[in-house]
């Protein structure tokens, strides 16, 4: 290990919505920390509060979203407490961020020239040094003939190739942190496996931290040093990948382990019922209502995340009992291939 | 294996979209040019079974789908439909056909009318068929409901009150209200979370056995459509290039380009991380296409046959079909990249 200093770190952190009278509890006690070259993965179903903790990372949160509590410290820095002008420096050149969406995330009326410009601003660099630099972070993503393609516009691009433009404009800011929500859901797999190395080798290359944000626990194994696993508001199980994969220890991630068809078994052992509404949580713990091992206390008392194993945290009453159980991948096999 | 009978027959179907061309493409007479979803497609749905059909977006497998359910006109080629020509049907002829062929789309959101209520949307699809008389309508639909696992109670509301999953489960309800022979299931568990899809594709295949369905399930999720086929059709630009049984497809591997999708899926072992992307590049447009096989700009093993003739989908044993001229069972090959 390099670096041992956290590149970021989150404490506590709560959001809360206001929406229409209601108190919609986004984000509840959300705990992390990031190093630097170090990736991280959030993985949860739609609405487990993933998407708005990374946002709230760069201040991108709507209107009507407070946070009651909760620290985020970037390199000593308070971001919760920056102001516009700090906020501009941190924003793009400590912190980058790709979204799943690159024909909504980036500007359709603007060359990917003008965008990638726009991250040189207050830089200290003649035409030619931009040029030069934004072609060579094309040539860097994987965009053929990058002189051609600076001056077109993101609709003239195919699905992958918006992907890795918007990779390259998110990366001429030189972030130490790269937020990626969602990357590769919107592509196809050969696609998506390309992206994936992509994030890997310039993760690699320029020792950036990385927050990947998926709902494809195969995303996050390939990408990903440690995991969390979020479920209505709340991290539910915190380890290292390999763990996760191997030792669940809390029921919800066996349940969505188990939910994928891996070819073996005959029927898909789905969670039952549907995730609850962030309005009206269920009380004690948010996972009771379908959980195989629900007991009087899971109805009453929310659990606290406790350490299970040496770095291994699981959010249950009773996660001892999911000792012994046997995840998707078997550690004393070797990885095939 | 007794031999089973076809329910949906295509000869060398095909499906072109003309290009709009300029006015100045006029002027200097440039050939009309023609987008080719389908091309020269002859495959057989056998009665009863789940033909998953898979492929990269823009490989033509929707289109496939819509022409088989005359959504599309073909443009050459024939259908049959349970030994009846349909292929040149009028609208009018079509009628009395649909009831017998229905469809499931990926967005459960889009694809049920927001302003009539799950009641209605049922009642007005029985009648239209004559399928019961006006004062059983009731009782049918709550059979209908209950076979999906929803209850009376959905019947006075609208989509826009249930969830993903529960909307995806009243599409196929929908799909079965009619109590077709065949549905086409277009990604119907794409737009779902892990949790829920579970669910959707253990319905499905309890459905097919209950109703004797045939489902054409299209997908590009390999996992799900490992789970649910019994056989496989994978497309590359319009063509087939393997169909067979789903464990021999995915066991063998016979064509390099389902090799190279199976193995682009992201493996869920954190410790089989590939350095490279095993495809670089993306398909070529379907525009114009490259001389030869479809695959060869992309493909590992291309050689000058390739390059020139196009290799015709041939039967290898065991009802496995392959378009490759150097097909080879790819289970124990390493790729060397």
């Amino acid at each position: 290990m390099k670096d041992e200093r956290n590149l970021l770190e989150v404490e506590g952190l709560c959001i809360h919505f206001e929406t229409n009278g209601y108190d919609v509890q986004a984000v509840q006690d959300v705990t992390f920390s990031i190093k630097k070259g170090e990736a991280m993965g959030f993985v949860g179903e739609s609405g487990c509060g993933k998407s708005t903790t990374s946002r709230a990372i760069i201040r991108l949160l709507a209107k009507n979203a407070n946070i009651p509590a909760g620290k985020i410290i970037y390199k000593d820095q308070d971001v919760l407490k920056m102001s516009q002008d700090e906020l501009r420096k941190y924003r793009g050149k400590e912190v980058g961020m790709i979204f799943q969406e690159p024909m909504t995330a980036l500007n359709p009326v603007l060359t990917i020239r003008t965008q990638m410009y726009e991250q040189f601003r207050g830089k200290d660099m003649s035409k030619e040094e931009k040029e030069k630099r934004a072609i060579e972070l094309l040539r860097l993503v994987g965009i053929p003939s990058p002189e051609k393609r600076l001056d077109e516009y993101i609709h003239q691009f195919s699905g992958g190739m918006r992907q890795r433009a918007m990779i390259a404009i998110v990366l001429a800011g030189e972030p130490k942190l790269l937020i990626a929500d969602e990357p590769t859901t919107a592509l196809d797999v050969t696609i998506q496996d390309q992206i994936i190395k992509l994030i890997n080798n310039l993760r690699e290359e320029l020792d950036m931290g990385v927050l990947l944000i998926t709902h494809d626990l195969g995303v996050i194994s390939q990408v990903c040093d440690k995991v969390a696993v979020m479920y209505a508001g709340f991290f539910v199980e915190e380890t290292d990948t390999l763990t996760l994969m191997a030792h669940p220890m809390h029921p919800y991630t066996k349940g969505l382990i188990d939910a994928i068809p891996n070819g073996m078994t005959e029927e898909l052992k789905p969670i039952p019922g549907n995730t609850p509404s962030l309005i009206d949580l269920p009380n004690g713990c948010p996972f009771s209502p379908r959980c195989f091992m629900c007991e009087e206390i899971c109805t009453k008392e929310i659990p606290p995340m406790v350490e299970v194993d040496p770095g291994h945290f699981s959010r249950c009453h009773f996660a001892e009992r999911m000792r012994g159980y046997k995840g998707v991948i078997d550690l004393d096999e070797e990885g095939k291939e | 294996m007794a031999e089973q009978k076809k329910l949906v027959e295509t000869e060398h179907l095909k499906t072109y979209f003309p290009i709009k061309r300029k006015i100045l493409d006029y002027v200097a007479r440039k050939p009309q040019k023609y987008v080719k979803a389908v091309d020269d497609i002859s495959i057989e749905v056998y009665e009863n079974e789940i033909l998953g059909l898979v492929g990269e977006s823009g490989c033509g497998k929707s289109t496939l789908a819509r022409t088989i359910l005359r959504l599309n006109d073909p443009t050459d080629g024939k259908i049959e439909f349970n030994g009846t020509d349909i292929t040149h049907m009028s609208n009018k002829e079509l009628k009395p056909m649909r009831r017998n062929m229905q469809m499931v789309f990926q967005d459960p959101y889009s694809s049920l009318d927001p302003r009539v209520t799950i009641g209605d949307m049922l009642k007005t699809e029985l009648l239209y068929h004559n399928l019961c008389k006006p004062e059983q309508v009731h009782q049918r639909i709550l059979d209908i409901l209950t076979e999906v696992g929803m209850d009376e109670e959905a019947t006075k509301r609208y989509p826009s009150e249930f969830s993903g999953g529960q909307r995806q489960r009243i599409a196929i309800a929908r799909a079965l209200a009619v109590d077709p022979q065949l549905v086409i299931a277009d990604e119907p568990v794409s737009a779902l979370d892990v949790s829920i899809q579970a669910q959707i594709l253990n319905l499905l295949k309890v459905l097919r056995k209950d109703h004797n369905l045939t489902i054409l399930f299209i997908t590009h999720d390999l996992s799900v459509v490992r789970h649910i086929s019994d056989r496989i059709c994978v497309m590359y630009l319009g063509k087939v290039v393997e169909l067979g049984e789903t464990e021999d497809v995915f066991n063998q591997r016979l064509h390099p380009y389902t090799d190279i999708l199976l193995r682009s899926a992201p493996s869920l072992d954190p410790r089989n991380r590939a350095k490279k992307a095993l495809i670089e590049g993306n398909p070529p447009s379907p525009i114009d296409l490259p001389p030869g096989c479809r695959f060869n700009p992309r493909c590992p093993y291309a050689t000058e046959e390739c390059r020139t003739t196009e290799p015709e989908l041939k039967d290898v044993g065991n009802k496995h079909w392959v378009a490759c001229y150097h097909y080879q069972d790819h289970s124990n090959v390493k790729l060397t990249l």
